[in-house]
């Protein structure tokens, strides 16, 4: 699991970068680059473009320091303007064809040669099963179900994320877990489930 | 805490996977909320089937975080530095070879906070050059260029061609995108079933971005070529190249991806990895990224890992493969930078000479043989490069039109 709590003063951490720190911003860096930049390229199934949002996100920190304010977790700060610089791009760039249409050939099944047919065969149930699930839910609804179940992301947090009011996220995950009751296969750690989610989500 | 129990008796599944307490403890979990919710359980037995039923749909999506390799890392970290100054990376160090090589691993490791002290010095560098006059006239960087050639052997110059659809080749249209990157799209409507096949070359001072008909991204390096059909069809993927490249290959495990290099076969099944053949280095080398690929010439086959570089040298078999490769050095070209690490001031012409398209490179008197430790941006004037070499006190340059002498 992502922790969303972690040992070192967030706050404190922050203040020094506001306060023209760049060695405490690489600090932040060195925290968060593995889960935005896995969170950013499952999503986007790109990883040059994941990189490119990351390295913009840091870019406009450093920039527009003067301006920031505090901030009581950087976890949700960087998430939320990793997603909303993530989809600010893909607006304006015509070249991200691939999240229009995301075909099955954009989402590579990521077995290597040394898995064997079993856990190819399991593979490919649960992949079925969890697909079928998902695919009764909205865009929105696989949204908040990662972002708050994978991510752990308060209800709150999710809702500003997504620009929703804290009612309407609940309405939205409510329903969300209403159609996947019952649908998804008992298998809690396979370390498959994650990846056909991410197939699935968006 | 004990009376907050009382609500959940009316839960339902959906009830316990959207109540905050409840869904921390299952993601959260420490020896508190376990105690808790453990006691709860034993008292109403009847809800035991709701909790687990939501258990499992939160627990579906708990996975566990990767670990991102370092170089991935330190690379995005780099170009947040170099971007957020304007673009500039300055940090140039010369080395002594007799050295012990724990410096250069203090000078690597202490790079950002080096950027920070030596950027005004060598800005400083790069005016004293201008005033002393050792440079004549400057040469500017390469850019996005490239000549396509078509299978009827017709060409389209890539740099000046316009967006959108450009040919229909066989089945596949060629659409140039804004960004100038090419794409290669099965057209659903062409009944045509013959292969064609298409080449892109850069010039000294070009590169160039295109994907393939399989979804595959190909980066080409300055004076490089490759070979590709507009479709694919058969039971494999076959492209040929010069030169160097960078591939990210779609994966595939029913049509395995060969690249063809000289004598040398590069086999994978998606993955990503870099090839430098330039007919001017004595050594061909394969780096691998991710994945695993299979390099075969001759007789000779290795599998290679993440992090490893098969080296074959020139008129021989064999293979060598080379452990913990710097990943950031091999693709910095790709990422719009030079990185030398211990590089002779030979090897760091031959990279100059490609990328500013540089006529010749002559030699003249005691050239030194020290080694050189640094990284810049690509997108800088030649003259920036050659000042901050010049700066180190070992190497003198003279530049008269696309003519370099070293001295």
């Amino acid at each position: 699991m992502i922790k969303a709590k972690s040992d070192i003063d967030e706050g404190l951490l922050w203040q020094s970068f506001l306060s023209g720190d760049n060695g405490s911003l690489e600090k932040i860096y060195r925290i968060y680059f593995d889960e935005l930049y896995q969170y950013g390229n499952k999503w986007l199934n790109d990883h040059t473009f994941t990189e490119d949002i990351i390295q913009d996100l840091f870019v406009k920190l450093i920039r527009t320091r003067q301006n920031l304010s505090q901030t009581t977790s950087i976890r949700f700060y960087l998430f939320r303007a990793f997603r909303s610089l993530a989809l600010d791009k893909i607006k304006t760039d015509k070249k991200m064809i691939v999240l229009d249409e995301p075909g099955d050939e954009m989402f590579p099944v990521d077995l290597t040669p040394e898995h064997n047919l079993i856990e190819k065969q399991e593979y490919n149930l649960v992949k079925e099963k969890l697909s079928s699930a998902l695919s009764a839910l909205t865009p929105r609804q696989r949204e908040a179900i990662f972002l708050r179940y994978n991510e752990g992301f308060s209800y709150i947090e999710v809702s500003e994320m997504m620009e929703l009011t804290t009612k309407a996220t609940y309405k939205l995950m409510a329903r969300a877990i209403d159609a996947l009751k019952g649908q998804l296969p008992l298998v809690f750690s396979s370390i498959f489930l994650y990846k056909i989610f991410l197939e699935n989500i968006f | 805490m004990q009376n907050s129990f009382d609500k959940y008796l009316q839960y339902s599944a959906t009830d316990f996977a959207l109540d905050d307490d409840f869904v921390n403890w299952t993601l959260f979990p420490n020896d508190e909320n376990d105690t808790l919710w453990n006691e709860y359980i034993t008292k109403v037995p009847d809800q035991k089937k709701n909790i687990e039923a939501a258990r499992n749909i939160i627990l579906s999506f708990d996975t566990s975080a990767e670990k991102i390799p370092d170089d991935i890392k330190n690379r995005v970290w780099q170009s947040v530095i170099s971007k957020a100054d304007n673009g500039r990376i300055v940090k140039m160090k010369p080395r002594r070879v007799w050295m012990v090589a724990a410096s250069a691993l203090i000078i690597l490791a202490s790079g950002i906070l080096y950027f920070y002290v030596n950027k005004n010095q060598s800005h400083l560098d790069s005016g004293n050059v201008v005033k002393n006059a050792v440079l004549k006239n400057d040469i500017a960087p390469g850019g996005n260029k490239a000549i396509l050639t078509l299978a009827n052997g017709s060409t389209i110059v890539l740099d000046s061609a316009q967006n959108g659809t450009l040919t229909q080749q066989g089945s596949a249209k060629v659409v140039k995108l804004d960004d100038g990157k090419l794409v290669y799209r099965e057209d659903e409507n062409s009944s045509a079933v013959a292969i064609q096949y298409n080449t892109i070359t850069t010039p000294r001072g070009g590169q160039y971005q295109l994907i393939l008909a399989d979804g595959s991204k190909v980066w080409l390096n300055a004076a490089s070529s490759i070979r590709f059909p507009t479709a694919f069809t058969g039971k494999e993927r076959e492209v040929q190249i010069t030169g160097e490249a960078y591939f990210e290959v779609a994966h595939n495990a029913d049509m395995p991806f060969h690249v063809k290099v000289n004598n040398m076969d590069v086999a994978v099944l998606g993955t990503h990895f870099n090839i430098n053949a330039y007919n001017d280095e004595g050594v061909m080398k394969t780096t691998l990224l991710e994945g695993s690929v299979k390099v075969s010439e001759g007789n000779e086959n290795v599998l290679i890992k993440p992090g490893e570089q098969a080296q074959i040298k020139k008129s021989s078999d064999k293979i060598i493969v080379k452990k913990d490769v710097d990943m950031e050095e091999v693709v910095a070209w790709k990422n719009g930078k030079f990185i030398f690490q211990d590089a002779d001031i030979r090897s760091i012409m031959r990279q100059l000479e490609r990328w500013y398209n540089i006529t010749t490179v002559s030699y003249e008197g005691n050239v030194t043989n020290e080694e050189f430790v640094g990284v810049i941006s690509r997108d800088v004037n030649v003259s920036q490069i050659l000042s901050m070499l010049q700066s180190t006190g070992t190497v003198k340059f003279e530049v008269e039109g696309r003519k370099i002498i070293v001295k």
